[in-house]
């Protein structure tokens, strides 16, 4: 205050007073509080702003405000306007930068406010400081939270994406490098039944070392701390690794590492390997939420190696079910053409001695027998065939002429009996030509036309056999009926099983409707049966079409 | 004349084919063999000293060795040329559809026919050649 009476002019003793009063009543205040005099010139502090500072009143006084809390480089514009309110006696607020005695940066919001004498004039300032420095790292430590949760999210996402998951897990930690800003970030591997690891992936930051090639193989005998650690708490933390056990600081200290953290990665509940930080230029210290943040993407991690370790198990085994199914199909067919082979040279001879002259009728008969025989195992041969190509081959979709399918099926079937069925085929426009599985469409046709013919009632002479298609919403629906022998309703509920036949004088091996029905789930379709014994028998199948091509 | 050439790794497909094709017509000539290697050089030979050649080959397709397939792609390269009348039918055991589906890839298949060959299969083989042949 002395200053101040000094430099008062000739009406310093009453500004003096009042000065005095005001200074007294603000002393006591919390807020840090300077007065300057017309010049700037700091004449009075309280306590408080020597402890926001940790400057003593007598390296304040006398000085100019922005002698002591100058930092040209971010206040240029706040301290340009505050000598802008000095020189025109105005009010200001402003904000700036700067630092206590101890160097320790802070951040002060300052009202300023010119302070009138009796005649107008405004030889005193009074500056009221509030330090805002705590809210502002508040505020830097709310977006670092954030950043975190973005790079979580971010790591997340990069790893569900699974283009490549080697990609993915190098992208990931570049983005934790990017992050941390250490040294080294690496992810390693158990191998060896556990008994080593290997390091997989390993990003450095410049001017690092990198270290992946001289540890592809580091057996944990070396190394027994480490891998107990990580088994029983999951994680290693070091900011000084010379407090580490020797067995892992002969690992360590040769890469220059000076601190290191590491979680250990689980797949399946189990030990996989880790993922590790290295601070090789300073001894690092991890902010807490930082540390949180590591072991939850090391979780991360872990899930994402979890989920390539199933797929690949996944194509693996679709690539030996490939191959099974590629060697099934081989064999079957080469069983079947083995089988068939002496059937058909038998079917060759049949048919040879058949033509012969002067066979006596009995002979006849006996070799006609022979030759249905061979017929039926045949038919049984193709049965088994259609079987398995229906288990084994992918759905396709042709468009096809539905109305030939129709025909060549009842023609063929026509040809192998020796009397005429009267046949019916009602196929509406919309269905002549469709999209869908050829081969087993022509299957099951074969099939339930084939069964028609096959129990139609021989005494009868007005036997039918009728087939009617359509396409209603999608959906193509062949009904095939027929005035035969008809199933008993005891039967019913069992014809469709494998191997079932109704009666012992059943022709066929008992796998027809079976086949019927296997093609049906395939497809996504469905079958319904009606028959009523000496009435006759219709099957309808409903299956998905695609709409015809315009 | 119909020359017959009949390609058929197990004997007894041959004399069936061989029996019921002379049924048909007694005249008609079959080379009869058994192993592709040796139908091979037979119709080279032919070729070469410009002899007459077969006019329908009657083939199998699964045989040991060289199997009906490569045989088919062997003599290929006179489709155009000595063979270009000679027409080939597969005669199989086969139920394989990429058996069926490979013989489409030869121009002088004109058919796949299931064991054994009967009549009706030579007389529609015989229809179809050129009339100056039957």
């Amino acid at each position: 205050m002395n200053e101040a009476s000094k430099s008062g002019s000739d009406k310093g003793e009453s500004r003096h007073v009042e000065l005095k009063s005001f200074s007294e009543m603000v002393h006591r205040m919390n807020s840090p509080i300077l007065i300057t005099d017309f010049a700037g010139k700091i004449v009075w502090n309280n306590p408080a702003f020597e402890e926001m500072t940790g400057f003593p009143s007598s390296e304040i006084l006398g000085k100019h405000p922005w002698d002591l809390l100058d930092d040209p480089s971010h206040n240029a514009e706040e301290i340009e306007k505050l000598r802008k309110a000095l020189s025109h006696r105005e009010s200001a607020d402003v904000v700036l930068q700067t630092y206590r005695k101890s160097g320790e940066k802070i951040h002060l919001e300052v009202q300023l406010t010119p302070v009138a004498d009796e005649q107008g004039n405004h030889p005193n300032f009074i500056a009221v400081y509030k330090e805002i420095t705590r809210s502002l790292a508040n505020e830097e430590e709310l977006k670092y939270n954030l950043r975190q949760q973005e790079l979580i999210a971010e790591i997340a996402l990069d790893l569900n994406r699974y283009l490549d998951f080697d990609n993915s897990i190098e992208a990931v930690l570049a983005a934790l490098m990017q992050h941390t800003q250490v040294s080294r970030i690496y992810i390693f591997e158990n191998i060896d039944n556990g008994l080593a690891c290997s390091n997989t992936f390993e990003v450095c930051n410049k001017g690092i070392e990198p270290q992946i090639e001289n540890l592809k193989y580091v057996p944990y005998e070396y190394v027994p701390y480490w891998e107990k650690t990580l088994q029983e708490t999951g994680v290693i933390f070091s900011e000084d690794i010379s407090e580490l056990p020797a067995d892992v600081r002969e690992v360590l200290e040769p890469q220059e590492i000076k601190s290191i953290l590491v979680f250990s990665l689980n797949v399946n509940g189990s030990f996989f390997g880790f993922i590790g930080f290295d601070e090789c230029v300073v001894y690092k210290t991890w902010k807490k939420s930082d540390l949180e943040l590591l072991r939850a993407i090391s979780g991360i991690i872990g899930n994402a190696y979890e989920r390539e370790i199933a797929r690949k198990n996944l194509v693996e085994k679709n690539e030996e079910l490939r191959k099974i199914n590629a060697e099934m199909d081989n064999f079957v067919y080469s069983v079947s053409h083995d089988l068939r082979s002496p059937l058909l040279s038998i079917k060759g001879i049949l048919d040879l001695v058949m033509k012969s002259t002067g066979l006596e009728e009995k002979t006849k008969l006996l070799l006609g027998r022979a030759g249905d025989s061979v017929k039926r195992l045949d038919e049984t041969i193709h049965e088994i065939l259609e079987y398995s190509r229906n288990s084994r081959l992918d759905l396709s979709q042709e468009e096809f002429d539905l109305c030939r399918l129709i025909d060549e099926i009842q023609s063929d079937i026509q040809f192998g009996i020796p009397f005429k069925v009267h046949f019916e085929r009602e196929v509406s426009g919309n269905a002549a030509q469709v999209i869908s599985d050829k081969n087993r469409i022509n299957t099951l046709l074969k099939n339930i036309i084939g069964n028609a013919y096959k129990y139609l009632r021989k005494d009868n002479p007005s036997s039918f056999v009728k087939v009617q298609a359509s396409v209603e919403e999608g959906e193509l629906k062949i009904a095939v009926s027929d005035n035969g022998e008809g199933i008993a309703s005891e039967h019913l509920n069992k014809i469709f099983d494998m191997f079932y036949r109704a009666s012992k004088t059943s022709p066929g091996s008992g796998l027809g409707l079976y086949i019927c029905r296997e093609i049906i789930q395939k497809i996504k379709g469905s079958i319904d049966l009606q028959s009523k014994v000496n009435e006759g028998t219709c099957v309808t199948i409903t299956i998905p079409v695609l709409p015809e091509q315009a | 004349m119909v020359r017959f050439l009949l390609l058929d790794d197990e004997d007894i497909f041959n004399f069936l084919s061989e029996e019921v094709i002379h049924q048909v017509n007694p005249d008609y000539q079959c080379e009869v063999f058994s192993e592709s290697e040796i139908a091979l050089n037979y119709i080279s030979s032919q070729i070469q000293q410009n002899l007459p050649v077969p006019d329908v080959i009657l083939i199998d397709i699964r045989m040991p060795g060289m199997n009906g397939f490569d045989f088919l792609e062997s003599i290929q390269q006179y489709s155009e040329s000595s063979l270009k009348n000679t027409v080939a039918y597969i005669l199989s055991s086969s139920l394989d559809l990429r058996d069926h589906n490979r013989a489409g890839n030869f121009s002088m298949v004109k058919g796949f026919e299931s064991k054994p060959l009967s009549e009706e299969m030579v007389r529609d083989i015989i229809s179809n050649l050129p009339a100056k042949k039957r």
